[in-house]
């Protein structure tokens, strides 16, 4: 399997995948080629089911990329791939190509504060202003007069850009925090600090983590499977993979595959929520 | 092994859907049922293509997944759940306080385009609409346009959140949103001389009513007749209890 750095220009997968397979002497090169891309939020969860994928059938050669969930369903519509790996909605209907979306798992994005502060819940309104940098001070939020210090990731990330898309949304992510690597880093950051206050994605917290965390409701409502299954979580994700009726039958497969029982607890290792 | 059921569609019944979900998981342990909006024609071409279970639809198919629908041999069992309605509204400032189903055609087809024809201001009309996956503007268009071509090419396409904000903000706009969703902010129109009031739509007076449904592939195998006859219950129950169904926005 080979996968691919998430490109920061466009990338057709075919293109790169074919010439790379060519270059194998033919004795190696599999009977089945399964072509792969899209979503950069989605490759380490894809790179846990392809392994299996391929564990399970041999004789599939899969080629993984990322890209950006637009550019995955622009190179499924070309022809160009198999199976685009989409990590937002799908609102436009087009019936040229009848594009299949499955749902195969949930993420969602959770705000935690330290473990000392009396917070239960923020309404979505107040994260908002939280990060537009219009409340600075935990006495704006019920809280004890003192300076919040709003710990974030860098830019170019998966989670952040999550945040400046459907949490921010029409505001402008302000200017007043401090940013991060990893979320272990923001973790150890957070422990120490009584008025830092830090956002995760679900999946890069194992359940340790997600127990022992302080994580916020959102408008009263507490990040659990059910409320993310539901979409009454406010900050949920949802993930497809996506092949159109003319898809080759390996992407049939390989979906069928993640749906099943086997690729469904593969999700939930990563941590994701499971749709099945 | 535990049921999974996967709904899509309409933006209207998410907030509904979800939280029947939620009280069916909570009652049925082992059982899964996941939401997601996208729009009614989503809801539509889900149940179409196999990629759910249900829709949630608030208009009727569009004609080209219709082609499909019929391409395909498929037929959709449709379950009706509860209604909401179409509220016209202006800016609060617009002095008209009452359109018929005639004069909401011109306006709408764009062949009337200036608000001085109906005694306003000499301003160009602005109207605001939905996309084509929307149901309310579908179902909107179903029975105001019925004799027109199509909404005009003037109009604004706008998500229901942005043509709010449009009608508080423009003073010759015009634009439908569901009773869920409509604001302070925006003055609601009589039509054919019934107020859009909670009352007139309970009481199914308002001429404007948009029907909320789920809509399956084919006759519900008995899991799925289980969960909708649940949904139907539930939303009952919903409608009688004090606390309003709307969720935060």
């Amino acid at each position: 399997m080979k996968v691919a750095a998430v490109a920061s220009t466009l990338v057709i997968a075919g293109a790169s995948g074919v010439s790379s397979l060519s270059k194998l002497p033919y004795w190696r090169r599999k009977k089945i080629q399964l072509l792969i891309a899209g979503s950069g939020t989605m490759l380490q969860l894809n790179t846990a089911l392809v392994r299996a994928y391929e564990q399970q059938y041999g004789d599939t050669d899969v080629v993984l990329e990322a890209g950006g969930s637009t550019v995955g369903l622009i190179a499924l519509k070309s022809g160009a791939i198999d199976v685009a790996a989409v990590s937002k909605e799908i609102v436009e209907v087009e019936n040229d190509t009848f594009v299949r979306d499955y749902l195969i798992a949930k993420d969602g994005v959770v705000f935690a504060a330290h473990q000392s502060r009396e917070l239960h819940s923020l309404t979505r309104t107040q994260i908002k202003a939280l990060l537009s940098g219009e409340i600075t001070n935990w006495k704006q939020l019920g809280g004890a007069d003192g300076m919040i210090r709003l710990l974030s990731r860098k830019r170019g990330s998966a989670v952040r850009r999550f945040i400046e898309l459907e949490v921010v949304k029409d505001l402008e992510l302000g200017t007043e925090f401090e940013e991060f690597n990893s979320a272990n880093e923001m973790i150890q950051a957070l422990a120490s600090d009584p008025l830092a206050i830090a956002y995760f994605a679900m999946n890069e917290l194992d359940q340790n983590q997600q127990k022992s965390l302080h994580i916020v409701s959102i408008d009263q409502i507490a990040p659990t499977n059910s409320s993310l299954l539901s979409g009454r979580y406010p900050y949920t994700q949802s993930l497809y993979h996506v092949m159109t009726l003319d898809s080759a039958p390996s992407a049939h497969n390989f979906i069928h595959f993640v749906i099943s029982p086997l690729g469904q607890r593969i999700i939930t290792q990563q941590n994701f929520i499971a749709v099945y | 092994m535990g049921v999974a059921i996967h709904i899509r569609g309409s933006t209207t019944m998410q907030a509904m859907a979800g939280l029947v979900a939620q009280t069916y998981m909570a009652d049925q342990p082992g059982h899964l049922v996941s939401v997601n909006g996208g729009g009614t024609m989503r809801g539509f071409e889900g149940v179409l293509n196999g990629t759910a279970h249900l829709g949630m639809v608030s208009g009727p198919i569009s004609e080209s997944l219709e082609k499909t629908r019929l391409r395909l041999g498929a037929s959709l069992a449709l379950f009706a759940i509860d209604y909401d309605a179409m509220i016209v509204a202006v800016h609060p400032s617009n002095p008209i306080k009452a359109f018929n189903f005639k004069q909401l055609a011109a306006i709408f087809s764009g062949r009337m385009r200036n608000w001085k024809e109906l005694g306003g201001a000499d301003a160009q009309i602005k109207c605001l609409i939905g996309a084509p996956s929307d149901g309310l503007t579908s179902a909107f268009g179903q029975v105001i346009l019925k004799e027109e071509i199509g909404f005009t090419a003037r109009a604004d396409v706008l998500a229901l959140p942005e043509r709010i904000r449009s009608l508080a903000r423009d003073p010759f706009a015009i634009g439908f949103v569901s009773q869920d969703a409509r604001t302070n902010a925006i003055k609601p129109l009589s039509i054919e001389g019934v107020a859009a009031t909670e009352e007139s739509i309970r009481r199914r007076e308002y001429p404007l009513l948009l029907s909320l449904s789920l809509v399956s592939n084919g006759s519900p195998p008995p899991s799925l007749r289980n969960f909708i006859d649940y949904y139907v219950r539930q939303v009952k129950i919903q409608k009688l209890s004090a606390d309003k169904r709307v969720l935060p926005t």
